[in-house]
């Protein structure tokens, strides 16, 4: 069961974002659950490891639900990594360090996706969109990255010690 | 800053993005689905069309939650029988909604008899506000082909822009790169309507390029003009809620701002028109 929590953890993610969310949202402000995830698992697994679900993960999503493919996969990838940096360090353990790089990696992502809808045409107000889309849900997204990060960590406990033990050897 | 570039994964994760962004570049255009995507999203499909209407249940699940007082909580949880009974009507009142849905789209495709159409249902949204596009469980196993356009009960809901063996993505008409030739079906004036991207879920359209002197109110209805070869004539877009001021010299300035017909927060089943009666005829 412990092993299949990642999977899970991904499947619940993309019901979420590609369902769930799109219909239930406060005047179209939503968290991102996929970036909790892997950002999650960025800080318990590694760089390497991070990355790579986030990669996999994000062309997961643009093939299935986005305009163009590679945008989120970019996001995600550098979101899994980024958490990543602080792994096996002391101060992982805080679900801080997992909601800070949620922050950071949500706007990131956020302004992936500006950058691509102004290329394609659209317009909008950087500032209105900023106020009332991205930092809303960027403070949704970390406020559901500490849950997740403290149920991931427990579901991933074994493999992660098991990993510090080779770490250290 | 050069330790950096000497930092191996540092470099190959710069490597991948490069290629990433490529990619995302070169499949922003018009394309077509790799038979790995088609495969991807046919696996994917089942799941995901049980997944979306599940969500209904867990949505109708939430709103009672929210809409309950205490008392009536306490009650529940006292009374395991009525709790059941309201089971059977939540089940009833979602199969009576279904099939008030359904009908209205069956009698859209009886009014609508010069088109034939393939129903399917919306199983999945893409991320955020910054893109309109939504997924339906009906491909090529369906007829589906790309550029066909989408509508349900109340007007225009989009075209399709990528086919898969068992799914296609639609990008509805409020996405901001979205544009549909259209004309004010009162005075005959043709325009161009356009998707807005605001923060919130308040979407609305831009009406563009009506001759000089035109002559809009609002409540005026938008319809499809039939120009081009995506969107067939006298489909509904929206009704104007709002006219701009006329501005002289400023082709580029909008004429209105709409509201689409289609309720694009509650888009659970579309219509792809696949081809017109006349077609059906000569075959």
């Amino acid at each position: 069961m412990r092993r299949a929590a990642l999977p899970i953890a991904l499947l619940i993610g993309i019901y979420l974002d590609s369902i769930l969310f799109c219909r239930l949202n406060i005047s179209g402000i939503r968290p991102d659950a996929l970036l909790a995830v892997v950002v999650s698992a960025g800080v318990l697994l590694g760089s390497v490891k991070g990355g790579l679900l986030g990669v996999g993960i994000g062309l997961f999503m643009d093939v299935l639900f986005g305009k163009c493919v590679g945008l989120s996969a970019i996001a995600y990838m550098v979101a899994g990594a980024a958490g990543g940096m602080f792994y096996q360090k002391f101060y992982a353990d805080n679900v801080i360090v997992p909601a800070g790089v949620a922050a950071v990696s949500a706007l990131l992502k956020e302004h992936i996706m500006m950058l691509a809808v102004r290329l394609s045409g659209g317009t909008f107000s950087y500032a209105e969109m900023v106020g009332a889309y991205v930092l809303p849900s960027m403070l949704l997204t970390v406020a559901l990255t500490m849950p997740v990060h403290v149920i991931l960590k427990r579901a991933l406990a074994r493999q992660v010690r098991t990993e510090h033990r080779a770490g250290r050897a | 800053m050069r330790g950096l570039f000497k930092n191996k994964p540092f470099v190959i994760m710069l490597i991948a993005i490069v290629l990433l962004g490529i990619l995302a570049f070169a499949t922003s255009g018009e394309r077509s689905v790799s038979w790995l995507e088609s495969t991807v999203g046919a696996v994917v499909q089942p799941v995901q069309t049980f997944a979306s209407k599940a969500s209904d249940s867990i949505i109708g699940f939430f709103q009672r939650i929210f809409k309950t007082t205490d008392a009536d909580k306490a009650l529940e949880q006292l009374s395991a029988r009525l709790a059941q009974l309201e089971g059977v009507a939540e089940e009833n009142e979602k199969l009576r909604a279904e099939n008030e849905r359904l009908k209205e789209l069956l009698n859209y495709s009886g009014v609508s008899s010069d088109y034939t159409f393939v129903t399917a249902a919306v199983i999945g949204n893409s991320q955020g506000i910054w893109f309109d596009v939504f997924t339906i469980n009906a491909g090529r196993n369906k007829g589906i082909q790309k550029d066909m356009a989408v509508v349900n009960a109340d007007g225009l809901v989009g075209r399709i822009t990528e086919v898969g063996a068992t799914w296609s993505k639609v990008t509805s008409i409020i996405d901001s790169s979205t544009e549909v030739s259209v004309m004010v079906d009162r005075t005959r004036d043709i325009g161009l309507t356009r998707g807005t991207l605001t923060a919130g879920d308040d979407n609305m359209l831009e009406l563009y390029f009506l001759a000089s002197g035109y002559d809009l109110v609002p409540g005026d209805v938008i319809i499809t003009n039939g120009m081009g070869s995506v969107y067939p004539r006298g489909i509904t877009v929206g009704t104007v809620t709002e006219v701009a001021r006329r501005t002289e010299g400023s082709s580029a300035d909008r004429n209105a701002v709409l509201q689409p017909s289609v309720d694009f927060g509650h888009l659970e089943e579309v219509m792809v028109i696949t081809g017109t009666g006349e077609e059906e005829g000569e075959e």
